[in-house]
């Protein structure tokens, strides 16, 4: 922890947006880190949460969007959101090069959320002061 | 010391049973999503929790508690501020 009391959190998200409550609370959780002055390194999706980075989510308008929501918080406060590529391809998450490696009509990752790998946890794990799990 | 993190109901998952089983002795539990139901209704880990809540290691998410209509029988509720806070305190935390 730096001497300024500033603490450094990465979150890791595994549930499915659409039917668990892990991915709100995870974005609630976030919301709270940043409202106490505190930094937020990386948000890790994996398993289910990697649904989260669904472009084509849209949910009723008078529903949260939490993808949006994340998308939003990330611009804002300049954090990643990673992605991890084997769970994302396995659920039909694609980015524009994985889609024309794979020889695939359509993409849908959700901009600015990243594939990445398990590695990319392990770097955001050792980075961080506290890496927290939903 | 680490944060224990609880989010299945007690009453469809084996996550408090196991928790409050591996729980070291300066450990802090809090419970969010569905797990909120165990400080409302009695569970069979309802004498672990309450000497939990005794030693003041016992938390509960309030906004999950008032999502579901619940009422915290015992345990501190607390806010996501005070659940960063938690996290801060311990040195690290494990999901169930």
């Amino acid at each position: 922890m730096s001497e300024s009391g500033v603490v450094k959190f990465s979150l890791l998200v595994t549930g499915n947006p659409a039917s668990s409550q892990n991915t709100a609370s995870a974005l609630q959780f976030c919301e709270a880190v940043l409202a106490a002055g505190h930094k937020i390194c990386g948000v890790f999706f994996y398993l289910d949460g990697v649904l989260t980075a669904n472009d084509l989510i849209n949910p009723a308008s008078d529903e949260v969007n939490i993808p949006d929501r994340w998308a939003a918080l990330a611009t804002q406060y300049k954090f990643a959101l990673e992605v991890c590529v084997s769970a994302s391809l396995r659920r039909g998450i694609v980015n524009e090069r994985e889609a024309a490696q794979l020889g695939l009509q359509h993409y849908n990752l959700k901009p600015p959320f990243l594939l990445s790998g398990l590695g990319q946890l392990a770097e955001l794990s050792a980075s961080c002061d506290r890496l927290i799990q939903f | 010391m680490i944060l224990h993190t609880v989010s299945g109901s007690p009453f469809n998952s084996f996550a408090l049973k196991d928790c409050v089983r591996q729980l070291g002795g300066k450990d802090l539990l809090l419970l969010l999503n569905d797990a909120v139901s165990a400080v409302s209704a009695t569970t069979d880990q309802h004498l672990q929790l309450l000497q939990l809540d005794q030693s003041k290691r016992l938390f509960v998410l309030d906004v999950d508690l008032q999502a579901r209509g619940l009422k915290a029988n015992m345990g501190q509720v607390v806010s996501y501020a005070e659940f960063v806070a938690l996290s801060i305190r311990c040195q690290s935390q494990l999901a169930w």
